[in-house]
């Protein structure tokens, strides 16, 4: 094969430019850190990531969605503790008024706490967060129960995605917590009330076990919230240590590894440097020097 | 043969070298030149004369020149070009559209789509909130804003295809004008003379032929004067000195078509740029543009198909989220025409495209586009209503056979892509008919859908569906690409080969030069020895 200047120069110039392409490939992947700059570069890598991405974003909606139900939850459950110490009050003044040495004036004292811990109740059983009834169901536009204990809401579950396939009410109904046999605490308190009014020994004794009942009631609604809690506490490790995990694998498809692309590169700059030496040597042979 | 014959042996010898040293120089001057042959005197012993006991020459005759050139490798040449060019427009068209799909930099839809589902999430936790309902809106808006922008992107992009194909279609006419009047030149100058005498002009034509070949696939053959025919799709382009002229035009589809003496040969072309053209369009709008727009379609669809169930704050239901999607439609006809197409049941709607196709004046079938398998069939009565899959479409006028209507619910998907609802108490957050403000389960159903498999998007979801748009583009840029690459290599190759033929070696023309000095010095020299042979006689 005869081999002209041409061929040496188009051969080379090739050479050169496919080297040079090499290296500005390699220095755009060092100064963006990421393996690949578009799809076709590794399609299966770029569907994997998309992937990962995919979960990724879901996981950390699932976090905020659990944010959520925790504050509405923990809200809840303060309110229910302050319901549970307003119970323990009206219990030791159960207690103190079923004592037969009570007279009529001195019960009629105790009924008075009675009507500011019913009060009380009423506004706990009406507590707001953000600006919505928490106890109503889903009419939380609605206060949970009108001035006659009775109850406005419904019994609608406001339930939230927290992961792919599970959800948590982050509510719970008015009606169900704040009422025991058959009534409602407000409508116990306001009956231990009446009967410590009309100085009804009996049913006082009747508010001992109403407001027993209602503690109790209280304790398995705490605990309830409680397990909530723990649930949502769990699942947030589980979560995050699924996002670990998948931050890592979507790294290792996207992040450019810095030490390879530095060796490439000094690789690719070295087999440049040879072509341009032996480039300009070939190109300065010609006969035409050695004919004198 | 007297003493003066060798004063002719030596004049022989002198012109011979000066005749080579001539060509050498040419060589010489035309080392970088393009598509140049090298060229090589060609010496031949001077017609010999008898002597006593044999014949002896009677010097040197310097009798043509000769061109270095290998036909076959110059075919090889054409076809690995016509290959190129269309590798070349597919990269191209190719290497734009995926910017538009660019997940590894972020760019496209992705990111868009899972804030709009994430902002359903964010509704179902507070969903008589007006900034969780707000967002929404703006999310939905930002989704829309990027799914028109990626759109526009992709239409330019094939606007600009359509503007290339005319361009190309005008570099062919002054390509072919150059190569006929390159054939009469040709043929004038070797009239009467040995073939591809003309080679300058020979090479000048061999560069314009290569340089068609790489706008078009066309075929061709040299006649006996030298001159070449080149015909595309069947019809003659090029005839001695006569050329044809490629014309392009705008088709209602936008589509820049190729005619050649009035007749569209556009789907003739596979190859050179304007095949690669012709290819990546339809690949574009067959694939990317069309699996983007019914991702939009869906998503359009399935969100309002659950919402306008639902009740706003307000209490308000049977509302739209986005605009509904309308039906479009193009008319292939010169009589008749589409006068309404609408979506009468839209959740029977498959989101694919139609075409009604008349086989006569009074008989239809809709087909569908893609797989084209028959939806219906009917008797065409003007201003009746043909329905299908929870279309309806009227046709008026009078259609005749092989007229042919586009029915789409896609085509304007993007375009019309809009929220309905301005007034976010209007967002239907809730399922039940009451004033339920803290019911978000209609806002979980369409939050849910991001996880939901799609019918119409043969049940995959939303972000799958675009994942596969992604691939696709991936896949297809990464072997055009390649293709073009390997083409490259190729061309390259051939273009070695026909060098190692055709081209000029500096070394090889100066060790010439220095053979045909010598030469030169020779035969000077024998003139001398002549002269003083001569002067030796007359002096006896």
């Amino acid at each position: 094969m005869r081999i002209t200047a041409f061929t040496i120069f188009n051969g080379l110039t090739r050479s050169l430019n496919e080297n040079l392409k090499i290296l500005g490939k390699l220095s755009g992947r060092l100064s963006s850190g990421k393996k690949l700059s578009k799809p076709s570069d590794d399609v299966s890598s770029m569907g994997r990531s998309m992937d990962y991405k995919v979960t990724l974003n879901e996981i950390e909606q699932y976090r905020r969605n659990i944010a959520e139900v925790e504050s509405h939850i923990s809200i809840a459950d303060s309110t229910m503790s302050s319901v549970t110490n307003s119970l323990i009050r009206a219990r030791e003044l159960a207690v103190q008024a079923s004592s037969s040495t009570q007279s009529a004036t001195s019960r009629a004292a105790i009924a008075e706490e009675i009507e500011n811990l019913r009060d009380e109740m009423l506004n706990l059983a009406n507590t707001k967060f953000r600006n919505r009834y928490i106890f109503s169901g889903f009419q939380t536009d609605t206060a949970a129960f009108d001035s006659g204990f009775n109850y406005q809401g419904d019994a609608g579950q406001i339930s939230v995605k927290i992961d792919r396939n599970a959800t948590m009410d982050l509510n719970i109904v008015g009606s169900a917590t704040f009422s025991v046999n058959g009534a409602t605490f407000m409508e116990h308190l306001d009956d231990f009330y009446s009967a410590l009014m009309a100085n009804d020994e009996s049913a006082i004794q009747d508010a001992i076990t109403n407001v027993d009942n209602a503690l109790d009631h209280t304790a398995n609604v705490r605990a309830d919230l409680g397990s909530r809690l723990t649930y949502v506490d769990d699942l947030k490790l589980n979560l995050d240590n699924r996002d670990f995990t998948l931050k890592t694998l979507l790294s290792n498809v996207e992040d450019d590894d810095i030490a390879e692309t530095a060796s490439e590169i000094a690789k690719t700059e070295l087999a440049l440097e040879s072509l341009r030496q032996s480039g300009s040597r070939i190109l300065q042979q010609s006969l035409l020097d050695f004919l004198r | 043969m007297s003493l003066l014959g060798l004063f002719d042996i030596g004049k022989s010898a002198i012109f011979a070298s000066q005749q080579a040293m001539n060509v050498v120089s040419n060589n010489i001057a035309n080392v970088n030149t393009p598509g140049y042959s090298r060229h090589e005197a060609i010496l031949e012993v001077a017609t010999p004369v008898r002597i006593k006991g044999g014949y002896l020459g009677r010097g040197v005759n310097s009798s043509g020149i000769r061109r270095h050139y290998d036909k076959f490798l110059h075919l090889q040449i054409i076809g690995q070009n016509q290959s190129y060019g269309r590798s070349y427009s597919l990269d191209q068209g190719l290497s734009n559209i995926e910017q538009v799909f660019n997940e590894a930099q972020n760019l496209g839809l992705a990111n868009y789509l899972r804030d709009y589902f994430n902002a359903w999430q964010d509704v179902t936790t507070n969903p008589e909130g007006q900034p969780e309902r707000t967002a929404l809106l703006q999310k939905a808006n930002s989704l829309i804003q990027t799914a028109q922008q990626m759109e526009s992107s992709i239409l330019d992009t094939l606007k600009y295809i359509n503007n290339d194909i005319a361009n190309v279609t005008t570099e062919i006419n002054s390509t072919t004008t150059q190569i006929a009047d390159l054939n009469v030149k040709i043929a004038q100058l070797e009239a009467g003379l040995s073939n591809e005498s003309a080679s300058f002009l020979r090479d000048e034509r061999d560069r314009q032929l290569n340089k068609l070949a790489e706008l078009i696939d066309y075929s061709w053959f040299e006649d006996s004067s030298g001159q070449v025919s080149v015909f595309v799709g069947g019809k003659i382009l090029i005839e001695s000195a006569y050329t044809f002229t490629l014309t392009s035009q705008l088709d209602i589809d936008g589509h820049s078509n190729v005619y050649l003496d009035g007749e569209n040969i556009t789907t003739s072309f596979s190859n050179g740029k304007l095949g690669g053209y012709i290819a990546v369009r339809s690949d574009i709008e067959d694939t990317p543009l069309h699996d983007l727009r019914k991702l939009v379609a869906s998503i359009i669809q399935e969100t309002n198909i659950l919402h306008s169930t639902g009740y706003g704050l307000d209490s308000s239901t049977g509302n739209d989220f986005y605009d509904a999607l309308q039906v479009s439609s193009t008319d292939y006809s010169a009589a008749a025409y589409v006068s309404s197409s609408v979506v009468t049941d839209r959740s029977a709607l498959t989101l694919d495209e139609y075409t009604i196709a008349f086989s006569d004046s009074s008989n239809y079938e809709v087909r569908n586009r893609r797989t084209g398998i028959p939806v219906t069939s009917g008797v065409y009565t003007a201003g009746g209503n043909i329905d299908f899959q929870g279309i309806r479409v009227v046709i008026d006028g009078a259609p005749v056979a092989n007229d042919s209507f586009l029915v789409s619910p896609l085509t304007k998907a993007i375009t019309n892509f809009n929220v309905a609802i301005t007034d976010t108490n209007k967002v239907a957050a809730a399922s039940a008919s009451a004033n339920l403000p803290g019911d978000n389960t209609m806002a979980a159903s369409i939050a849910g859908l991001a996880q939901a498999n799609i019918s119409n998007l043969d049940n995959a979801t939303f972000e799958d569906h675009y994942e596969g748009i992604v691939s696709n583009i991936g896949i297809m840029t990464k072997a055009a690409e390649d293709s073009l690459n390997y083409d490259d290599n190729l061309r390259f190759e051939l273009e070695r080969k026909r060098d190692a033929v055709s081209g000029v070696s500096l070394d090889e023309e100066a060790a010439n030069l220095i053979r045909f000095q010598r030469m030169y010095e020779a035969g000077a020299r024998l003139l001398q020895v002549t002269d003083e042979l001569l002067e030796t006689i007359i002096n006896l």
